[in-house]
């Protein structure tokens, strides 16, 4: 039954294999010595689960805040749909992050005088004012198993909730990509464990993930996997899958 | 949900926005109580000016009896002596003017007028100047004559000053005849004494009676010899007025008790401008203070406005969220510094002037626009510095 399933998403990979983001000689520089990224080029395909590695200081983050629109390269093009996100104006860039990412971060990152709830409209708020959102942030908040916890404030909620609400947060608006910045970096092994279960989840229901993490246990959940060193990247796999293997 | 997020955030920084509350309240409700206090001083130099008695003079020219060169009068051309009463409706619609690019309504300006008619009559066979006028308006712009008795009223009352009564031996409630020398008759009018005037001046020799009573007895209806104007301007040149009454009654001559109103002016301009001074030096430290706190609260927040920056917050949005604080701040700020300046202004007026400084109802909305234009002002920097906040830098793990 579950390799049915796992065969299915092949099948279904298999035929969204374009690139939803394209990555060409991507430059970071944070000052005249700091090369942050030294030339990185990259495809991610649709439906794709890309997991970052690399030693602290080599750059990961900091590739992911160009992917996700969160900072700008100094030179090099970074094209999500065939929009190079790098020519867009910083109004129509803001526009293109709500609409079409969603970000976790390790440190969670919720407003802290906001509920649970309120925390997950947040994104849906700015996209749409008129919207209320309220049924949508419900919803996203029963997805991530917190349905109980509505009315509670960060302060309130343990590391595993609260990562559970970034990742509501994050869903409301129905990203086609998640940024997850080292999600299970703050959560003990169970825990992380079941957070990489909910995105598993939001992978195989088509949606496109890039992330960072330190853990190996935890890279093995990715259809891909590189490696960066000193702004570089050095090293490329791609998961066998059986379908592939055959 | 913008509702939500801004009183949240406020609730979680109480102590800054409370801060931010207190620099306005400081600085409104200094300004404001100068403001009241100044308006106030000026409204009771305006009443003692008033009390001062009339300004502006308005006698018949004088030129016509110097052209008289030889034996041929050329002084006839010209020659009025009196005014003519039924002109003096011109003094009650001046209409207005501008000076120095404002408008200025003259009509509003002149507080009161009285006519009055001298000549010279035979009481008790001894001579004494005979004065026709109106009662009511001698009491509206003369308030400091002091009467023993009564005003007079009706046509056959008259009220002598106190040399006269004391010349011709007659007090309260006694009558008198009187003999016109120019016409050489015997009025048949007789008058009673209602009240003896005494002002310490020239008032104090004459005898007064209604108008048309003076006219009548001389033989000269609707003629007036001099009109007292009591006019309010402290911070005009009272030549804007005269002028204006100048082209009315173009045949008299308009002349201004100019040197009192000056010094008036010079003094409460010096004092207004000190006033305004410190008021401007509350207001520009409020602004400081305001902007401090908010830009605390900026760098305070750094971190939540990253994340809503990061999840699709816009510089509008941002910049919403903090103006709209700001707003809250200044409205409340506003409010709560008229009521503290209302308090200061009676406490200054009472301290330093001596007065009770009426409630300026004006400064309400006055002192919730400064207040707000304060908040606004103070808020430009932190806002800036707001919708600049980076996502990234802020979200970078630590
Ligand atoms: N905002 C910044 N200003 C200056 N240097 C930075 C900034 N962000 C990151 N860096 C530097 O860029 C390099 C890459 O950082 P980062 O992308 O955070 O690495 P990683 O996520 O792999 O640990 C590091 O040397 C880091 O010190
Ligand atoms: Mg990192």
């Amino acid at each position: 039954m579950k390799k049915a399933i796992e065969w299915a998403n092949e099948a279904k990979r298999a035929v969204e294999q374009r690139p939803i983001i394209t990555v060409h000689d991507v430059v970071k520089k944070y000052s005249e010595s700091v090369f942050a990224l030294n030339g990185v080029s990259l495809n991610v395909k649709k439906g794709d689960w890309l997991t970052i590695v690399g030693p602290s200081g080599s750059g990961k983050t900091t590739l992911m805040n160009m992917l996700g629109g969160l900072d700008r390269p100094t030179s090099g093009s970074l094209v999500v749909d065939g929009t190079d996100i790098t020519k867009l104006n910083e109004q129509e860039l803001t526009k293109f992050r709500r609409e079409r990412f969603g970000y976790i971060f390790q440190q969670f990152h919720l407003v802290p005088y906001l509920s649970a709830l309120e925390n997950a409209m947040l994104a849906q708020y700015f996209k749409n004012k008129k919207s209320n959102g309220q049924d949508n942030a419900a919803k996203a908040l029963e997805t991530v198993g917190l349905g109980h916890r509505l009315g509670h404030v960060p302060g309130q909620l343990s590391g595993g909730e609260q990562q559970r609400v970034a990742i509501a947060r994050a869903l409301v608006n129905k990203p086609e990509i998640l940024f997850a910045d080292e999600p299970t970096g703050n959560l003990d092994q169970k825990t992380g464990m079941e957070i990489m279960g909910l995105l598993a989840k939001l992978n195989a229901e088509g949606r496109t993930i890039v992330m960072i993490t330190h853990d190996e246990k935890i890279a093995q959940f990715g259809s891909r996997m590189i490696k960066m060193v000193d702004g570089k990247v050095v090293k490329e796999w791609r998961k066998v899958s059986p379908l592939r293997g055959l | 949900m913008f509702g939500r997020i801004l009183f949240r955030s406020m609730a979680k920084h109480k102590g800054r926005v409370a801060l931010a509350v207190v620099s306005i309240i400081v600085g409104v409700s200094i300004a404001s109580a100068l403001v009241s206090v100044s308006s106030g001083i000026e409204e009771k130099i305006a009443a003692e000016f008033k009390a001062y008695g009339a300004n502006i003079l308005i006698v018949p020219k004088s030129e016509t009896l110097q052209v008289q060169i030889g034996s041929i009068n050329y002084g006839s051309v010209t020659e009025q002596k009196y005014i003519n009463e039924s002109d003096l409706s011109a003094l009650s619609s001046l209409g207005t003017t501008t000076y120095e690019g404002k408008i200025v309504n003259v009509t509003d300006r002149i507080l009161g007028y009285a006519p009055y008619f001298y000549t010279v009559v035979g009481i008790k066979g001894q001579n004494a100047v005979f004065v026709g006028t109106n009662f009511s308006s001698v009491r509206r712009i003369s308030p400091w004559w002091s009467v023993n008795g009564t005003w007079a009223n009706g046509d056959s009352d008259a009220m002598i000053g106190r040399v006269v009564s004391e010349k011709l031996g007659l007090s309260i409630g006694d009558s008198f005849t009187v003999y016109h020398n120019d016409t050489k008759q015997e009025h048949s009018r007789s008058f009673t004494v209602s009240g003896i005037v005494s002002t310490g001046s020239s008032e104090d020799e004459q005898v007064f009676a209604n108008l048309g009573v003076a006219q009548a007895i001389a033989g000269k209806p609707g003629s007036i010899s001099v009109v007292q104007v009591s006019a309010n301007c402290l911070k005009c040149p009272i030549e804007v007025i005269t002028e204006r009454m100048q082209e009315k009654l173009p045949y008299a001559e308009v002349r201004s008790v100019k040197q009192i109103a000056a010094a008036e002016m010079l003094l409460l301009g010096k004092i207004q401008s000190l006033l305004v001074l410190i008021a401007a030096i509350g207001l520009a430290a409020s602004v400081m203070g305001v902007m401090s706190t908010m830009t605390a609260s900026v760098l305070e927040r750094i971190k939540e406005i990253g994340i809503m920056k990061a999840v699709g917050a816009s510089r509008k949005d941002v910049t919403m969220l903090i103006g709209a604080e700001a707003l809250i701040v200044g409205a409340v700020g506003g409010m709560l510094g008229y009521v503290a300046g209302a308090v200061l202004a009676s406490f200054i007026g009472q301290q330093v002037f001596g007065t009770t400084i009426p409630l300026n109802l004006i400064a309400i909305p006055i002192s919730g626009g400064v207040a707000i234009l304060v908040a606004i002002i103070a808020s430009i920097i932190p806002i800036r510095r707001a919708v600049n906040i980076q996502p990234a830098i802020v979200l970078r793990g630590e």
